[in-house]
């Protein structure tokens, strides 16, 4: 049975070097917030979510940004650090990217729309929206993409749903049962009761 | 003379029996297309066809049948009864009529007509109305839809193949077939009007319905065809045996008439048996050659296959016809035939090229610069 | 086009609905199209029929077992999709990878590609309409690379044969031979389609000037691999953002220009032979050696963190975006799906053409259900 023996740890926050792509955010959008950090390949910044519509207009039309392509946006549950919504840009001209990120309170999960920037993002936010419950301001479309049209109350990705440990659900499950031998197919005697302890392919 | 041979002698008694002679090959050569059809694109997609069942699957056209027959007979509830069962009949009837005035050899077919060619075309018209009557009867939007671009196409191919075939009678001066197969008794027709074949040809292939001209069956994807209510052996009249009867008697006719059908070469001379074997070949040439643009083409879009006709093959129709009649009028010798169809038919394809451009592999940018 | 004859008549738009049952060879996909007579005027494609939750299931299991996943994700390139899963986690966690076993992950994910490029040769050319020709050609060729990816990994199609640190056991001692002579014969395949269909008149007709998506609609919309290379800009993660060890191979980037249907079908066809380029520099630069790290834990642990990987599938950019808190299992694995960021396009490549035209268009994004739903 595999549990972690520590409790979930967060990234230390390494600023990046001068003359990256923070440093021209800081430049064109001068009284935004940026908490910039050099995540693993790209730079990442973290900005308030009331700051999102400005931010992604200008990283699309600024000549000095041009992200003109959005190539991921996802949503994160980080419990009780809230909902955060992770945009990664690339701009094809100046050959740079960045990774956009915005916390969003639990009880409040809103946050404007990319749709108008983008039009890729469009789906994009559909399918972050079922999964996590994010009320994206301003979509022009936001039904459930890959859930069933009527599934809009049941978020799958959130962490309070059961399947995020497989083994502790299925011991929610089958609970005390899973013990008893009776409950352990014929054949199958020798296996039972090891976990996932052996390593290997 | 015994009573043996009064009673065939009876014009009753012996139409009757050329009529159940034909219906036997018909049957026999419906047979044998399903096997050669299966084998011979399966070939061309580089796989066997059937193997398992007889010899080299011989007895596949035997199984299909006994599977069709044994199938329900689904209708639907809605469907207008009468009309829904006449359809069938309707589609494969004339195309068996066609059959009826083709001579297979010089001595030896149903009914040898004075307007042989006329009666030929007349009568497999009518197949459109079978398939309207399909589509109409399922009660079935989409039946309804591939029923009339069916008939629209049908219907459009008409007029080339009717155009083309009364250039040719114009050359032979008759409608009869048996006139016509003996006035190419030195030179076969194909090599006067090769541009009269050519639109011949195209012509049939949409009337069979086959690809490139396939929309019907295409239809299925999206909107359904005639034929999609139909099951077993309903189906199998409409669709399998209308199709493999029609391109049999369109190919028997296009060796009759273009290809100098059973006296070029030597026909008459060597009698009957040389007559029916190149009769048959010839037609199994055409047949085979049906097949290989089945097998090879993706299939037209409705639009392009409207405008093929009538912006295409139709100009090309009248061009040949009034060529023809040209030549005639003006007694000019046989080889302007030659000359000028076949510069025709040369100037049709330049057309064609350049409209498509064939140049086009050339868009694509393949370098690995910065 | 309204004139006095549309005034006068009373006409229907009707919905024509395409799938989830498709004739064509794509999945459960389901396209509602609303055509006025001949032409689609709306497309609303409805997608999560084949949703199996392989995110969330990623974070229920750890890092190795997670592998799984990509491979029933993208079915039909699964040596892209693995390899771009290790990819993730060898980078966040520093891992190194042997030599030998990036050459046989990149020599696998090539080979992959072309097989890939050969499904999709196969299902559009029976989109439009050839009987079945193409499709076995296709089909032929993908058999003699499927002979060898059974041969070194056991399966025909859900492999599960990359690690993260390398690949789980060594290959076949003919797997150089059985390779040099796949190049060879794949050329003459990808050669005998091309005679078949490239200039066939009926196919140009049907092809040429249809779905047309220009460049920065393309961008704008997220497209990506040979949807964006055809709409005329030169970008491929191999060679722009490396990642493995493609910046020590040799190869070119087909690029179009129209953006139609026609300039898609060229830049893959163009693109399989570039792939069976870079497969023959590999195997003669393969070396001998270890193809899993000597010091690979018991138990893989990541340091916190995150990262984007993206690496050029045949279908476009395939990206994970992996989450991680410590512990052995993601916290949060995102699939970013080339195909589903190709098909936001769709409704505006199809509307304005006609309903045949929508199923080849459909064709020519070459989706993948599972990706598209994951």
């Amino acid at each position: 049975m595999t549990s972690p023996h520590e409790g979930p740890q967060e990234a230390p926050i390494v600023p990046p070097e001068p003359g990256t792509i923070a440093d021209t955010f800081r430049e064109v959008l001068r009284d935004i917030e940026f908490t910039a950090t050099q995540g693993v390949g790209d730079v990442i910044l973290i900005i308030a979510r009331d700051d999102v519509p400005r931010v992604l207009r200008a990283a699309k039309d600024n000549p000095r940004l041009d992200l003109k392509y959005l190539r991921c946006l996802l949503g994160v549950d980080h419990m009780d650090g809230g909902l955060e919504v992770v945009y990664q840009l690339y701009s094809f001209t100046r050959r740079h990217g960045v990774t956009i990120k915005t916390r969003l309170p639990l009880d409040d999960s809103r946050v404007a729309s990319a749709a108008s920037i983008w039009k890729g993002a469009d789906w994009l936010e559909r399918e972050t929206a079922e999964m996590f419950g994010i009320t994206f301001e301003g979509h022009p479309n936001p039904v459930p993409l890959l859930l069933p049209e009527d599934m809009t109350d049941h978020h799958p990705l959130r962490k309070d749903n059961p399947f995020a440990q497989v083994e502790e659900w299925q011991g929610l499950r089958l609970g005390d049962e899973a013990s008893k031998v009776g409950h352990i197919p014929a054949g199958y005697e020798s296996i039972a009761g090891e976990g996932g302890e052996e390593d290997g392919g | 003379m015994s009573a043996l041979e009064t009673f065939f002698d009876n014009v009753w008694i012996d139409a009757l029996w050329r009529l159940l002679a034909v219906l036997g090959l018909m049957v026999l050569v419906v047979l044998a297309l399903t096997w050669i059809e299966r084998k011979f694109i399966g070939r061309i997609q580089m796989r066997l066809g059937p193997m398992r069942t007889g010899p080299f699957g011989i007895m596949q056209p035997i199984a299909d049948m006994v599977k069709i027959l044994l199938k329900e007979d689904l209708r639907p509830a809605t469907a207008d009864r009468l009309v829904f069962e006449l359809a069938p009949f309707l589609a494969f009837v004339p195309v068996f009529l066609t059959l009826l005035a083709l001579p297979f050899t010089a001595k030896w077919g149903v009914r040898v007509l004075d307007l042989g060619l006329l009666y030929f075309i007349a009568v497999s018209g009518l197949t459109v109305l079978g398939y309207v009557f399909a589509g109409w009867a399922s009660d079935n939007k989409y039946g309804l839809i591939g029923a009339l671009r069916t008939a629209a196409q049908l219907i459009s191919y008409e007029v080339p193949l009717v155009l083309a075939v009364l250039a040719l009678a114009m050359l032979a001066g008759s409608l009869n077939l048996l006139d016509i197969v003996e006035k190419q008794g030195r030179v076969p027709f194909i090599v006067w009007q090769p541009l009269g074949f050519f639109l011949f040809m195209a012509a049939a292939v949409s009337d069979l319905t086959r690809r490139p001209f396939d929309v019907a069956a295409a239809e299925s994807e999206v909107a359904g065809g005639p034929w999609i209510e139909f099951s077993g052996i309903r189906w199998s009249i409409l669709y399998a045996l209308t199709e493999y009867t029609n391109m049999f008697a369109l190919c028997v006719l296009g060796s009759l008439i273009f290809l100098g059908g059973w006296d070029w070469p030597l026909g008459l001379k060597w009698g009957w048996w040389w007559q029916l074997v190149l009769i048959f070949a010839k037609t199994m040439t055409l047949i085979l050659v049906i097949m290989w643009v089945n097998g090879t083409f993706p299939r037209v879009r409705v639009d392009q296959l409207m405008s093929l006709c009538w912006k295409l093959l139709l100009p090309l129709a009248f061009a040949q016809i009034f060529l023809n009649g040209l030549i005639i009028v003006y007694g000019w010798p046989d080889w302007t035939f030659l000359l000028t169809s076949g510069l025709a038919l040369a100037v049709a394809g330049y057309v064609v090229y350049s409209v498509i451009p064939v140049g086009a592999p050339s868009r694509i940018v393949v370098r690995s610069g910065a | 086009m309204a004139t006095e004859l549309d005034r006068e008549l009373e006409t229907l738009d009707i919905n024509v609905n395409v799938g989830p049952q498709h004739p064509a060879t794509h999945g459960v996909f389901r396209m509602v199209l609303t055509v006025s007579g001949e032409k689609v005027v709306d497309a609303v494609p409805h997608i999560g029929y084949m949703h199996r939750g392989a995110e969330k299931l990623s974070e229920g299991v750890d890092y190795r077992q997670g592998l799984i996943f990509q491979d029933r994700t993208e079915y039909l390139a699964q040596f892209n999709a693995e390899m771009c899963y290790c990819q993730a986690i060898e980078r966040l966690g520093g891992i190194e990878v042997p030599e030998r076993a990036e050459y046989i992950r990149v020599i696998l994910a090539e080979l992959n590609r072309i097989t890939s490029h050969y499904m999709f040769a196969g299902a559009f050319a029976t989109d439009l309409g050839v009987y079945g020709t193409a499709f076995t050609y296709a089909f032929r060729e993908r058999e003699y690379i499927q002979a060898i990816f059974e041969a070194v990994t056991g399966d025909r199609m859900m492999y599960g044969y990359f690690r993260p640190g390398g690949v789980v056991w060594d290959v076949t001692d003919d797997f150089k031979d059985r390779v040099r002579w796949v190049c060879k014969q794949t050329r003459v395949g990808i050669d005998d389609i091309d005679r078949l269909l490239t200039k066939n008149e009926v196919f140009l007709t049907r092809s040429l000037d249809i779905g047309c998506i220009s460049k920065d609609d393309a961008i704008d919309y997220g497209l990506s691999g040979p949807m964006l290379r055809a709409s005329g800009l030169q970008f491929d993660l191999r060679r722009d953002e490396p990642y493995s060890i493609y910046d020590r191979f040799e190869f070119e980037i087909p690029t179009g220009t129209r953006g139609d249907v026609y300039d898609r079908y060229l830049v893959r066809m163009e693109e399989m032979r570039q792939s069976a380029r870079i497969v023959e520099q590999a195997i003669e630069q393969m070396p001998d050696g270890p193809i899993m790290p000597e010091k690979a834990p018991r138990r893989l642990r990541l340091p916190p963190g995150e990262i984007y990987m993206r690496t050029e599938n045949p279908r476009g950019e395939y990206g994970i975006y992996l989450v991680s808190k410590g512990g052995e299992k993601p916290y949060r694995l995102k699939i970013r799906s080339a195909c589903l960021s190709n098909l936001t396009a769709l409704k505006q490549m199809v509307v304005g053409h006609y309903v045949a035209d929508a199923v080849v268009i459909l064709g020519s994004v070459d989706i993948v259900l599972g990706e598209v739903d994951r």
